[in-house]
């Protein structure tokens, strides 16, 4: 199963030795931030942070592409609707295509919103192991049942993909072609047959889990403290985050 | 035998899944300190139900058993024991090596320093100290099995280390590198249950035959193994070398 | 039908969270009264990854193919869990493949969640201890099918009013129509492979169905 997790995540540079409570917190905020953008002047003050913050991580840009190539169609789509259909001043026409003012502001908000906050998104998952910033959302405050849930689903992910492949592959060596609708019957027990397989290995690695003690948790908090270089990167964030935010709201009021 | 060198007691456990057929059929069995013993039997005479039980995972329906002269309880948490599980994906849950090792220490309360000079002692002794940061899923059968071994038994620091099916699934260099752990490791006692009978052989002081629920044999292990009408009898065969003897 | 990051507003992205709070609460608080929530947090986990392995496989609807999002047999099996399974799922899925997004995590777990919770709903409330094959096939294709078809709904209703934009205001609708309707044969899949997996399940384990998790 290919996936993006990055599980390579050494480095010396500052957002890989950013504290990953306080990296999170600051993440989140400009997150939410650049979500708040619709305005064309914030949008490219944020593609200019995007930018610096991407070019001071160090990762290759083939990692962004990959991200930024997922939701593209949809994006794309959706973006190019805004721009040829959008109602207001025309800016240019060929034969039934129009583009206009507002059409053209909302196709640009619309990508570089989707590629700014995916910027983002893969900065903090490229410089941080899932496995850490789990821990930190849990230290935040993530329930228990949510923060095991993921660990254990990611874990047992792979496993069950792998079983059910195997599943697959036996049937079709026994000449299960499975591109009829009547095979639905089929898949409906290889999918009935993996949650059997599920159920049945959970109850194992419930008991492999009590003998060492699951349950009985000391409530382990990993005590990393901030240093300072932690807190100004954090306060530096949310500085940037309070300052788009309070900017759009601004231009979001009546007659501005 | 004083209560100094015992370290396990069970007495007279019964134990039924459901009502309809027993698995342990009133059991008592005594393990001294320093004994490894192979636990021998077909599939289903109720090694691996002994086992949760005597970790306190599953409920006898009567008996008891007393580690270190303590009752073990049902449903607790026994830091005394260690027990490795035959599939190791069972046990191995945590998403990094270093992270599922260090699962027992903490719930045993160590401070952090306590929980990675442990984990990290787990890994040199093991020789798998390289696999620290590694996801499980990306390990092999032989590599999961040591990291199993690594959290369930060694972080833990167990007197008493049971072993579910260990060899199952390893090549030969892995099934090499856990005679020689085993051989050298200083728990104070260990059960192992395992049709690899060579390996058995090669391991333990004792044997017993389990079989229907109960102990069926219980002995030197060349004198029960190389009894042919007996290890029939339990659908079970003389190991290879010592067929001659 | 996952919304990517950058689609909605931050206003919708945050009513989105807040709603997620009060069904992963409300579902926590009902899990943890059952008093058995250690034991079962490593059960509805491994079904939740089963289902997202589950989800990656592809069912042959000739000409092509569809894959199926399975939030209704999701619910009927999971019940109380059905919630969290998916807000995690949701999240890994966002994590591992890049496929919907953070910011709209919290909209898009209502869009797949609230559904889930009705099919739970559902199946528990009419599905009989007493195994009839007819009238079970009947509750777990309604359950299977009307988690799907609620989603679609959701997803259509926040599309249409929620994504900023001066589109002709009846265009945009008529597009997001002709995707809704587009959406019938999978609601219609999804009901029937949800029956045909909850009956297997009945014959084979049925402890799974059985269990209050």
């Amino acid at each position: 199963m290919k996936t993006l997790i990055n599980t390579d995540c050494q480095s010396n540079n500052i957002f890989h030795q950013w504290e990953p409570r306080s990296k999170l917190l600051a993440f989140t905020l400009l997150l939410f931030s650049f979500a708040m953008v619709k305005s064309i002047e914030l949008a490219v003050f944020m593609l200019v942070i995007c930018s610096v913050i991407f070019f001071l991580s160090g990762i290759p840009f083939r990692n962004l592409l990959k991200r930024w190539k997922i939701p593209a169609v949809l994006v794309l789509v959706t973006g190019t609707m805004l721009l040829f259909l959008s109602e207001g001043h025309l800016l240019a026409s060929a034969g039934p295509f129009k583009i206009t003012r507002e059409g053209l502001i909302g196709f640009t908000l619309i990508t570089s919103r989707v590629m700014s906050i995916i910027t983002l998104i893969v900065i903090l998952f490229e410089t941080t192991p899932l496995l850490t910033i789990i821990t930190a959302m849990r230290n935040l405050g993530l329930p228990r049942i949510l923060a095991d849930m993921t660990l254990f689903t990611l874990r047992y992910l792979y496993t069950l993909h792998w079983q059910l492949e195997q599943m697959k592959t036996a049937m079709v060596l026994r000449g299960f072609a499975g591109n009829k609708i009547s095979s639905w019957k089929e898949y409906a027990i290889l999918i009935g047959g993996i949650m059997v397989r599920s159920f049945d290995q959970s109850e194992r690695v419930y008991r492999a889990l009590a003998v060492r003690g699951y349950g009985f948790e000391q409530n382990y908090i990993p005590c990393m403290s901030w240093s300072r270089k932690d807190k100004t990167l954090c306060y530096s964030f949310a500085v940037l985050a309070l300052m788009i935010s309070s900017i759009q709201i601004y231009l979001n009021m009546p007659g501005v | 035998m004083s209560d100094n060198e015992m370290l396990l007691r069970i007495s007279n456990i019964s134990f039924a899944y459901k009502q309809d057929r027993m698995i342990l059929d009133n059991l008592s069995l005594n393990v001294s300190r320093g004994e490894k013993i192979g636990v021998l039997g077909p599939n289903g005479a109720g090694k691996t139900s002994l086992f949760l039980i005597i970790a306190g995972v599953e409920k006898p329906s009567s008996g008891e058993v007393y580690l270190n002269n303590k009752l073990i309880l049902p449903g607790s948490f026994n830091t005394e024991l260690g027990l490795v599980f035959q599939d190791s994906d069972d046990q191995v849950f945590n998403f990094s090596v270093f992270e599922d090792i260090a699962f027992g220490p903490r719930n045993m309360g160590l401070s952090e320093p306590e929980v990675a000079r442990r984990v990290n002692e787990a890994l040199e002794v093991l020789g798998i100290h390289h696999l620290k940061s590694r996801p499980p899923h990306q390990l092999s059968g032989g590599e999961k099995r040591l990291v199993a071994i690594a959290g369930g038994i060694l972080a833990m620091q167990s007197q008493l280390a049971i072993y579910d099916e260990p060899t199952s699934n390893l090549d030969m260099k892995y099934r090499r590198k856990l005679i020689n752990f085993i051989n050298t490791y200083n728990q104070e006692a260990a059960l192992i249950a395992s049709h690899d009978l060579e390996f058995i052989l090669e391991i333990c002081s004792r044997v017993i035959l389990l079989d229907q629920g109960q102990i069926a044999a219980d002995g030197k292990p060349r004198d029960i193994m190389g009894n042919g009408n007996l290890m029939e009898k339990h659908s079970l065969e003389v190991p290879h070398s010592l067929r001659n003897i | 039908m996952h919304i990517p990051d950058g689609m909605l507003s931050a206003g919708v992205c945050a009513a989105g969270y807040g709603l997620t709070l009060v069904a992963a609460g409300y579902s926590i608080k009902k899990i943890n009264q059952s008093g058995e929530t250690v034991r079962s947090i490593p059960k509805a986990s491994l079904l939740t990854a089963a289902f997202f392995a589950a989800s990656l496989i592809h069912i042959p609807v000739p000409p092509t193919s569809v894959h199926l999002i399975l939030n209704g047999l999701l619910g009927a099996i999971l019940g109380y869990f059905a919630f969290p399974a998916i807000l995690v799922a949701l999240f890994l899925q966002a994590v591992m493949f890049g496929h919907g997004g953070l910011t709209t995590l919290g909209i898009n777990a209502v869009i797949m969640g609230l559904p889930a919770m009705v099919s739970s709903f559902i199946y528990c409330r009419f599905s009989n201890p007493q195994y009839n094959p007819i009238r079970h096939s009947i509750v777990g294709f309604v359950s299977g099918s009307i988690g799907i078809a609620l989603s679609v709904v959701l997803f259509v209703v926040i599309l249409i009013n929620f994504i900023p934009s001066n589109i002709n205001a009846d265009t945009e609708k008529i597009a997001i129509y002709a995707g809704a309707l587009g959406h019938i044969p999978l609601v219609i899949i999804e009901g029937i492979i949800t029956a045909l997996v909850l009956n297997y399940l009945k014959q084979v384990k049925p402890e799974i169905l059985e269990t209050k998790l």
